[in-house]
Order: C-alpha cells, then sequence, then structure tokens
C-alpha cells in the first residue's frame, strides 16, 4: 500500500471493500479487458506460428497463476515449505489419465474426483507436516515428490508405456469445442476467480491464523488458534487446488506422461513465489508471468539471430540451458537484493508516483 | 540366499559413495545449517571435471581425480562467500531457496561444458574383481578403492574436526557463532572454508560412479538421495550418517532386486518419509527442543 494520506481507513465499509479506490476498480477492469481482448484479435484470420507461440506461452502463464497461489497460500501465508507441488499436478492429471481417459467419464466428474482425490492426499501429506517443520518438510515433501511419480510410473507404464496417456478428441462442453483460444479464456477467468479467492482469503480469519502460524506458531496456540486443523486445512485447499489444476492441464495437453513432471517444476513455482514476493497477492501474478515470460522472450530473441554467427548458433543451440542459468541467476540475485520481490519493487513504484513532485525523500 | 548375500556384499561400496556424498550435507549443515540442495550438482561437475582433466587435458589418473576434487571445493567456497554469507541471519527456509537457484545455474551450466551425453571416467586399472570374498561374492577395483578413500575421509573429517585447531575452531564457530568470533575467530573464513572441505567428499563419490559406470547430469538425484543417510543419521552426526548409509545402501539393493531398478529413487524417499514420520532426529540426533 502506498504511503498516502487517503488510503486511511475510516469506516467499516471502506475497510471490506474489495476496491479502496476507483482507480483500482478501473485499472482491473482495462486489464481484465485487454487479456480476454487478445486473443481475439487473431481469431477469424489464421495466426502465424509466431502468434500461435504467443498464445500459448500466455496460456501457460495464465494456467499457472492458479497453482501459484495455492503455493503461495501454503508457503507464503501458513509458511509450510512444500516441494510438493509438481506430485499434487500429476495427481490431478492422472486422474485425468484414469477416470477420463481409461474409463471415459464426463470431465466435469473427473474434475470433481480429481478435486476430491487431491484434496485427501493433501490431509495424508498433512498430517506428517504436524510433525515436521522448517527443513524437515522441505525433505519430506520432496521425498514425497518421488514417491508419487514412482507410483504415476507404475499405473502409466503396463498400460501405454512412454507414450502416456492420450485424449482423443479436444473437449466438448456446453456445445463449444475447446480449441486453443478457448482454453486460454477458460484459463484467463480461473486466474481472475484464483486471485479474488486468494485475497479474500487471505484477509479472512483463515488468512490472518494462517499468517499467525506462520509467524509464531506457539503464539498463534496460545491466542485460541486450531493449530493442526489450520494447517492439515491449508495443505487440503492447496492440494485441492493445484489438482484441479493438474486435471485441467491434462485435457488442454490432451496427454499425459509421467515425465512431464519433474522436481523442478516444483522448484520453479518456489521460485515464482519467492521472485514475485512470497505471500503477496501480486507475488504470483508478476513471479508466474517473468519465470514462463522471460525465457520466451529469450527464446524468441535467439532464433532470430542470423545462424550463420558463432553467437547465433550457441544461443540456438544451448536456449534451453540457457535460461536455466539465468532463471537461476533471477532466483539468486532476487534473494540478494530483493528477497520480498516483485512486489515490494511494484509498491515502492506506486509510492514513487503517488508522493510524485516530492519523490526524492525515500522513506 | 546367494543373491541376497551377494546385494549385502555389493551395497557396502554403494554405502561409502552414499557417506562421501552425505558426509557434504552434514559437514555443511553442521557448520552454517544450511541444507545445500546444489550437493547433486556439485558432485557432477566434480565427475565431469575429472573426465575432462583425465580424458582430454591428460592428468595423469590420481593427479586428475584429486584436482577435480579441489576445484569442486573451491566452487564450494566461492558459492558459500559470493551467495550464502550474504543471507547469514535470514530464515533457514530462505537459505535453501539460494541453494535452490544455485542448483539451477549448474543444472543449465553443466549441459553447456559438457553437453547431454554421459561420460565414463578413463581409467588406467582394470575394473574387475578384485577381492573375492566366500560363495563367489567380490569387491570390484572401483568398489574398493570407494571403500578405502571414504573411510580415510571419513577418519580424516573426525580428526580434523577434534583435533586439528582449525577443525575444533571451525567446530566452536558452529556451535556458538557470536561467541567465537568474539574469542578472535574469523567465523566467515572458517564457515566457507567447511563448504569447500563438504564439497570435495561429494565430488569424490560421483567420481567413484563415474568410474564404475558413467556420470552424467541425471546423476545429480544422488545428491538428493544422499539426504535419506544423513537423516537417519541425525543429520548433524558424522558417524551417524555412516551408519545410514550402509542401511540405506542395503535397503536400496534389495529394493532394486525385488522391484526392479526403477524403485531405486522411490524406495530410499520412501525410507526417508517413513524415517521423518516416525523418527525425524534419526538414530544418532537429539529431539529438537522448542522454546516458547
Amino acid at each position: 500500500m502506498a504511503a498516502k494520506p487517503g488510503y486511511i481507513p475510516t469506516s467499516y465499509k471502506y475497510d471490506l471493500a474489495f476496491y479502496k479506490t476507483r482507480l483500482q476498480r478501473i485499472s482491473v477492469a482495462v486489464l481484465a479487458f485487454l487479456l480476454l481482448l487478445y486473443p481475439v484479435r487473431m481469431f477469424g484470420s489464421k495466426p502465424d506460428a509466431f502468434q500461435v507461440r504467443q498464445l500459448t506461452v500466455a496460456t501457460t502463464i495464465v494456467a499457472a497463476i492458479p497453482t501459484a497461489f495455492a503455493l503461495n497460500l501454503l508457503t507464503g501465508l501458513a509458511g509450510q515449505v512444500s516441494m510438493g507441488t509438481a506430485a499434487f499436478i500429476a495427481v490431478g492429471s492422472f486422474m485425468a489419465a484414469a477416470f477420463g481417459v481409461q474409463m471415459g467419464l464426463p470431465m466435469i466428474i473427473v474434475l470433481v474426483l480429481a478435486v476430491v482425490v487431491s484434496g485427501v492426499v493433501g490431509v495424508v501429506i498433512g498430517l506428517p507436516a504436524l510433525r515436521l517443520r522448517g527443513l524437515y518438510l522441505v525433505v519430506a515433501t520432496m521425498a514425497l515428490h518421488y514417491v508419487v511419480i514412482f507410483l504415476a510410473r507404475k499405473y502409466q507404464d503396463p498400460r501405454v508405456g512412454v507414450a502416456g496417456f492420450r485424449f482423443k478428441k479436444p473437449v466438448e462442453l456446453l456445445g463449444i469445442t475447446f480449441t486453443s483460444k478457448v482454453w486460454y479464456v477458460v484459463m484467463a477467468i480461473f486466474a481472475a476467480l484464483f486471485t479474488v479467492l486468494f485475497v479474500n482469503l487471505k484477509r479472512s480469519r483463515y488468512g490472518r491464523a494462517w499468517e499467525m502460524i506462520r509467524e509464531r506458531e506457539i503464539a498463534a496456540e496460545v491466542l485460541g488458534i486450531d493449530v493442526t486443523r489450520y494447517k492439515l486445512l491449508a495443505f487440503t485447499v492447496s492440494s485441492m487446488i493445484i489438482g484441479f489444476m493438474g486435471a485441467l492441464f491434462a485435457y488442454r495437453l490432451r496427454t499425459v506422461q509421467v515425465e512431464s513432471f519433474h522436481l523442478e517444476l516444483a522448484i520453479d513455482y518456489i521460485a515464482i513465489i519467492i521472485i514475485g514476493g512470497i505471500g503477496t497477492v501480486h507475488g504470483p501474478l508478476f513471479g508466474t508471468a517473468l519465470v514462463f515470460g522471460f525465457p520466451f522472450i529469450i527464446t524468441e530473441f535467439s532464433i532470430r539471430l542470423p545462424k550463420e554467427s558463432g553467437v547465433g548458433r550457441f544461443l540456438s543451440t544451448e536456449i534451453y540451458n540457457i535460461n536455466r542459468v539465468l532463471y537461476g541467476a533471477a532466483i539468486v540475485l532476487f534473494l540478494l537484493f530483493e528477497p520480498r520481490g516483485l512486489a515490494a519493487i511494484w509498491g515502492r513504484v506506486k509510492t514513487w508516483f503517488a508522493l510524485f513532485p516530492f519523490t526524492r525523500e525515500r522513506a | 540366499m546367494d543373491q541376497v548375500l551377494d546385494i549385502l556384499v555389493s551395497a557396502i561400496p554403494l554405502g561409502f559413495q552414499y557417506m562421501l556424498v552425505g558426509l557434504a550435507w552434514v559437514v555443511i549443515f553442521r557448520s552454517t545449517g544450511v541444507l545445500n540442495f546444489a550437493t547433486g550438482q556439485f558432485l557432477v561437475f566434480g565427475a565431469l571435471a575429472a573426465y575432462t582433466l583425465i580424458n582430454d587435458v591428460g592428468a595423469p589418473f590420481v593427479v586428475g581425480i584429486v584436482l577435480a576434487a579441489l576445484i569442486v571445493g573451491l566452487l564450494g567456497m566461492v558459492s558459500y562467500t559470493a551467495l550464502l554469507r550474504p543471507m547469514a541471519g535470514q530464515a533457514p527456509f530462505a537459505q535453501v531457496i539460494m541453494t535452490f537457484g544455485l542448483s539451477i545455474i549448474l543444472v543449465g551450466l553443466i549441459p553447456i561444458i559438457w553437453g547431454d551425453a554421459a561420460q565414463r571416467i578413463p581409467s588406467p586399472y582394470e575394473n574387475k574383481p578384485l577381492i573375492n570374498l566366500p560363495r563367489g561374492t567380490f569387491w570390484t577395483t572401483v568398489g574398493f578403492a570407494t571403500m578405502v578413500v571414504g573411510g580415510a575421509v571419513l577418519v580424516g573429517i573426525l580428526v580434523f574436526l577434534r583435533k586439528v585447531r582449525v577443525g575444533t575452531q571451525m567446530e566452536a564457530a558452529a556451535e556458538r557463532p557470536l561467541l567465537a568470533a568474539q574469542s578472535g575467530i574469523n567465523i566467515n573464513r572458517l564457515f566457507s572454508l567447511s563448504w569447500g572441505m563438504a564439497l570435495i567428499p561429494a565430488a569424490l563419490g560421483g567420481i567413484s560412479v563415474g568410474l564404475a559406470t558413467a556420470v552424467g547430469a541425471p546423476l545429480a538425484v544422488l545428491g538428493l538421495r544422499a539426504l535419506a543417510p544423513v537423516i537417519i543419521g541425525g543429520l548433524e552426526s558424522i558417524p551417524g550418517v555412516f551408519v545410514g548409509s550402509l542401511i540405506v545402501a542395503i535397503f536400496e539393493s534389495l529394493a532394486i532386486l525385488w522391484l526392479g531398478s526403477d524403485a531405486q529413487d522411490a524406495s530410499v524417499f520412501l525410507l526417508l518419509l517413513v524415517v521423518l514420520i516416525f523418527r525425524p532426529y534419526g538414530i544418532f540426533g537429539r529431539p529438537e527442543v522448542r522454546r516458547v
């Protein structure tokens, strides 16, 4: 919040309002309009290869936002560090494979089942987490990742082998065939919904209880917060959201293979909330845009360089690895210089404009 | 039954590999309280550096290995000074994330330098059954060398930390950094040294794998698996990691025998998970006491 006298709440109505100012309301509406208009620009005409790649990366970004919020809820609010994100995405995706591909159940039922199963797995993981804290929890969730991936592989290998499970035809719902443009819009809507959910959870009694547990567990207990219940709740809600998005992920790509769920994917999501700003509302939005958007920009840049030159050839053959190095460097630099992430930088930019003529005097 | 005996015999050199890598976690955790999740990348780096030194540069076998281990040690010292030292005093979680950042950089850097193919470190010594044991079981040259080097490293670290002046200073700095600093110990130099010292055994573990089979980027997961003996041993105990390594190696070998080779990662991590749930402080560790 910018250091501006106009933001002091003087009434409950103001304090409870989702948007504090008219400018916020307008800017969110404009942003939503632009984001939804973006693929519409490409409807009708046949998009070229660059536009297809743009749409793919844009969909990846918006589709990652709910998962990032789920992890931000668990790690950022409740303080429970999890390296199990990729495992939960795998649980959701494999539910889609088992119920959607193998049994041929309709998508809605599959999504419900994926949420229920992921929630149950979340509780199971949450139970040891009640005994473990800090670094031990990191290690436990990492171990869990490998166990889940092993089970998924044991399910996949005898049935379909390395090719993975494939959905024969694209999703059709309410007479709409889900093309890549439709998927973008659907994912953007989910991203918006989960953003609102996070904002409201963060400022509800649940969010306050989680933040209290994160800051000082024993103090939270003394204040009457049922730590066990709230921790389990954080694990359950977070894994349900991630499982749901995992099932949608399977339907969107129309394929499920255990090979897509590396431990690196879980680290990607931790990086997203760190780079974005842990525990903040803006964090997952900025973080996903940077973590998935930045490699795209580098890649597009590298394929436009002339192949003959040494630099161009080096960049184009090693682009995946160069992206890893830059991405690791981004994590390192943020931790060193701005541990509160892009959200804090955003806050400073806002303050700079809010105090405009007097911005030399920094607080 | 002979098969099981064979497994048990060959699990012992494997246990020493685990111990070498596990020591890297323990020594760093004891001194700086950080779990270094880049351990796996460092061990791959060390093994591939040994490959380049021996195969391409033409360094003598032993010189190449020692040099590669020292390079990794130096890299560890630089990493600590540049990345972890500025994070001192921050939440353990933030420091762990820093090691993730470091590991991602190395994950990208290693294929840029060495490519994607797995390499076998060339050796002048034939990797053949060297020491014959009852009922046709044996230890290979590499296996036996790993046990000798591993045992020497284990004893060396124990003696260093208890008898050598710098080592006892290191223990003091780990126990009470503030008091140690006030008694005139340069704790930053010691912490950096402990990172270097810790990663040398990890590199040796990687080199041992590179001599026996082959080494490539996927070997990094050995670094994560080595957390199992570390946790079983109690996270801070050096003898503990030795016992834990033997347990994990036997467990893993039996799991592979009965469930197939793709159970390797899962069996070790399942064991780790079970230990964490029922005895998080391990066999040699003490239960954590939380102060209000």
